[in-house]
């Protein structure tokens, strides 16, 4: 992969802690060094998340490795499910169990006999190819096809924000716009914001709502899925800009076959209008070039509205 | 009997590391790796080039840790050696010191090489590559291994890369009064008691190692006249310097013993040819009243030893020796010399349950049995609160001298009075409404 002088691309295993971490009601067991969930949790820490999940290791020794005992990692599923009868238990490789070849899927599968309420999910990323893209979409995916229920209740002014990652800088502040707009516009509640401020219980319902606003391409094999077992239709971009937001709006009217409140339209447009008036002034007077950086859905959009 | 208990040792059989058992399977948050300790020695040193081989995660994480150990990432010398899923399964050491080279190119004085359990576990020779180069790069070269599944802790981290910087040192003509400060990691030593006294001795620190370093202050370090070992971690280095430089050390580390304070004292002016004279009495005795008054509070009162910076059973047996009691400490691992702590606690009485460090998860079931009142090191305070302990971290308590034990005696004396006084003024206030 490389030497590097800041900081080295984060990989796939990172992608599957940051990605469950803010689920509350989540369980999660490393089966690994210590170090490496302390260090995660830390790491992790810096990047304005809340941790909801219950999150353990169960640390490794000489003897575990050399010998490719995994008892420790039996004993820790059991005591987990026991004490805190988690409907979902994710039993997650590290790079150390993935290296020796340790087979946590095998794991999982034998031990699921014992446990009734509870259900095991194996993730074997060990972290070695270094792709936090991937990760992402695959850890999106399997959350989806292990979790989601089959509706009780479709609510039909309803939608989940699919992609919400807590590595994306503004990720909080992005899904508290989405959620205001789309309540003023088209009085839309969101049900699900997945993954970066959700529980268990919501990720079950998500097959309810009625569309899917999907704001990361890592998340669109989530919603291709969704769609296709769920019936449930998805709009995929990110609202940038007065002419940007204005279209995903519509978009999103015209999939649902609503209305839009123009008034609220009317409002906030006279409020950015203002806002983009400052800005033309100062770029005409002081033009600046610049560099757009960021992840890719992100880039896309601002590079469409600049 | 609780069933967290039940899987754990009492300290009469505690013989060997495999005897200290975690309070459960499923542990939060575990104890730091070895990589954690290197870079909290490496990160702050002038001069210094560090690189870390091993995943995008060790990596990652620590480029973060150092970055904030640095104040920035502008301040941080820390390189991360990535290594892919085909080098973890075929090698490549060409790669690694092509790399090496390029950091070489960028003029540090030294570079840190740390393997992380990946390349240790296929069995990347690190020590061989830094021979290998040596010869191509100008930069020292020295290599630390910091596989977390052969070692505990973040410890033998801190003491791996306090022996590898030993490398870098040439021998220099000693300067009279110089001494060097290994190990310490807390705050600034220049207010202690110790250092006091050697200024007004004119004796200077040449070193304080690893939070006031430079390569350079490393290289010239054998020109002091005395080591002083202020953290265990740092005793093989010390060992090293004596061999190499004829370097005698002195061990101060964090003693709470008035005795071997006063031993220890004694040792500095006999390598240094000074005399604190009769300041050691006063200090003594000044020590001997202040925890002789805490004692009033202390006597009778339990706590649970969680961490500190302290040795585990120094630490307890001195606030045993006070009569504190304990039903639970839990430990890192056993240290050279730690045998005989154990035994003086047990002729006191005392044999807690022992479990491992770094596992607070599960520690509620044990509060329920255990229901100490206080709670010494870092937990989650709302809980403590919520089941009526008090907790300190020892904040404060970071002197050197006779006035360590006196600040810890006080300052724990004051943290279980402040829980009282709040309990009196509940007191008060419920019997000024009415109440009986």
């Amino acid at each position: 992969m490389g030497l590097y002088k800041f900081f080295p691309e984060p990989n796939e295993k990172m992608a599957e802690l940051w990605t469950l971490i803010t689920i509350k009601d989540c369980a999660i067991l490393e089966y690994g060094p210590a170090g490496t969930t302390h260090f995660a949790i830390e790491g992790f820490g810096k990047l304005q998340a809340t941790k909801r999940c219950y999150l353990a290791t169960t640390d490794i020794d000489g003897s575990d490795v050399a010998l490719g005992i995994t008892k420790r990692l039996d004993l820790a599923i059991d005591e987990v499910v026991k004490n805190l009868s988690p409907k979902y238990l994710f039993v997650c490789a590290s790079s150390v169990s993935s290296t020796i070849g340790t087979d946590i899927l095998s794991i999982c599968q034998m031990l699921q006999t014992n446990y009734d309420n509870t259900k095991l999910i194996a993730l074997t990323n060990g972290g070695l190819s270094g792709n936090f893209t991937k990760g992402l979409e695959d850890i999106y995916l399997t959350i989806v096809k292990n979790i989601v229920q089959e509706p009780k209740n479709k609510n039909l002014k309803s939608y989940n924000i699919i992609g919400s990652s807590i590595d994306d800088l503004y990720f909080n502040a992005d899904s508290l716009e989405i959620i205001r707009m789309l309540k003023g516009a088209l009085d839309l509640e969101c049900r699900c914001i997945f993954t970066s401020n959700c529980t268990i219980e919501e990720i079950e319902a998500m097959s309810e709502s009625s569309i899917n606003i999907v704001i990361r391409k890592e998340a669109l094999k989530v919603a291709k899925y969704l769609e296709e077992k769920y019936n449930i239709p998805y709009i995929y971009d990110r609202p940038y800009g007065l002419l940007g937001t204005t279209q995903w709006l519509n978009d999103i009217a015209n999939t649902l076959n609503l209305e839009i409140n123009n008034d609220f339209i009317d409002e906030d447009t006279k409020l950015l209008k203002e806002q983009l008036g400052q800005i033309r002034r100062l770029n005409f007077m002081y033009p600046k070039k610049c560099l757009i950086s960021g992840n890719y859905d992100t880039v896309k959009g601002i590079e469409r509205f600049a | 009997m609780n069933e967290t208990l039940n899987k754990l040792n009492k300290l009469s059989n505690i013989k060997e590391n495999k005897d200290i058992k975690s309070c459960s399977n499923a542990i939060f948050p575990g104890s730091h790796c070895p990589l954690f300790g290197a870079t909290m020695i490496a990160a702050k040193l002038e001069g210094l080039a560090t690189v870390i081989i091993g995943t995008s995660e060790c990596t990652y994480y620590n480029k973060d840790f150092s970055v904030l150990r640095n104040g920035g990432i502008d301040k941080d010398n820390t390189w991360s050696y990535v290594m892919s899923e085909k080098e973890v399964v075929f090698g490549n050491q060409d790669g690694l010191k092509k790399a090496i080279k390029q950091i070489d190119q960028t003029n540090p004085k030294g570079i840190l090489i740390v393997s992380t359990c990946v390349p240790e576990l296929i069995g990347y020779d690190i020590i061989g590559l830094c021979n290998d180069l040596q010869d191509d790069v100008n930069a020292i070269l020295m290599p630390v291994q910091t596989e977390h599944f052969n070692l505990s802790s973040h410890m033998p981290g801190i003491t791996r890369t306090l022996e590898a910087l030993s490398s870098i040192m040439k021998p220099q003509e000693k300067v009279e009064k110089t001494v060097n400060v290994l190990g310490w990691r807390g705050k600034s030593l220049k207010n202690s008691e110790l250092f006091k006294l050697l200024e007004e001795q004119g004796v200077s620190v040449h070193l304080t190692l690893p939070t006031e370093g430079s390569i350079d202050s490393i290289i010239e370090a054998p020109k002091a006249e005395l080591n002083l070992v202020l953290d265990f971690t740092a005793l093989p280095l010390a060992k090293k310097m004596q061999e190499r430089f004829n370097i005698p050390y002195v061990e101060f580390d964090r003693i709470l013993d008035l005795d071997k304070i006063e031993a220890a004292y004694k040792e500095i002016e006999k390598a240094l040819n000074i005399s604190f004279g009769d300041k050691l009495e006063k200090f003594k005795n000044d020590a001997v009243i202040s925890i002789e008054e805490a004692k009033n509070t202390l006597i009778g009162k339990s706590f649970v030893y969680g961490n500190t910076l302290f040795n585990v059973f120094k630490f307890t047996h001195f606030l045993v020796s006070l009569g504190m009691k304990t039903d639970y400490i839990q430990i890192r691992e056993l240290y050279e010399g730690d045998e005989i702590y154990i035994d003086k606690l047990l002729e006191l009485g005392c044999n807690p349950y022992t479990a491992k460090i770094a596992n607070i998860g599960p520690l509620d079931d044990v509060y329920k049995v255990i229901k100490p009142n206080l709670y010494i090191g870092h937990e989650d305070p709302v809980r403590l609160s919520r089941l009526g302990i008090v907790q300190t971290a020892n904040e404060g308590v970071d002197g050197l001298g006779f006035e360590l034990p006196m600040q810890l005696a006080t300052s724990l004396a004051k943290v279980l009075n402040s829980k009282d006084n709040s309990d009196n003024a509940m007191l008060k206030m419920m019997k000024a409404m009415g109440g009986n």
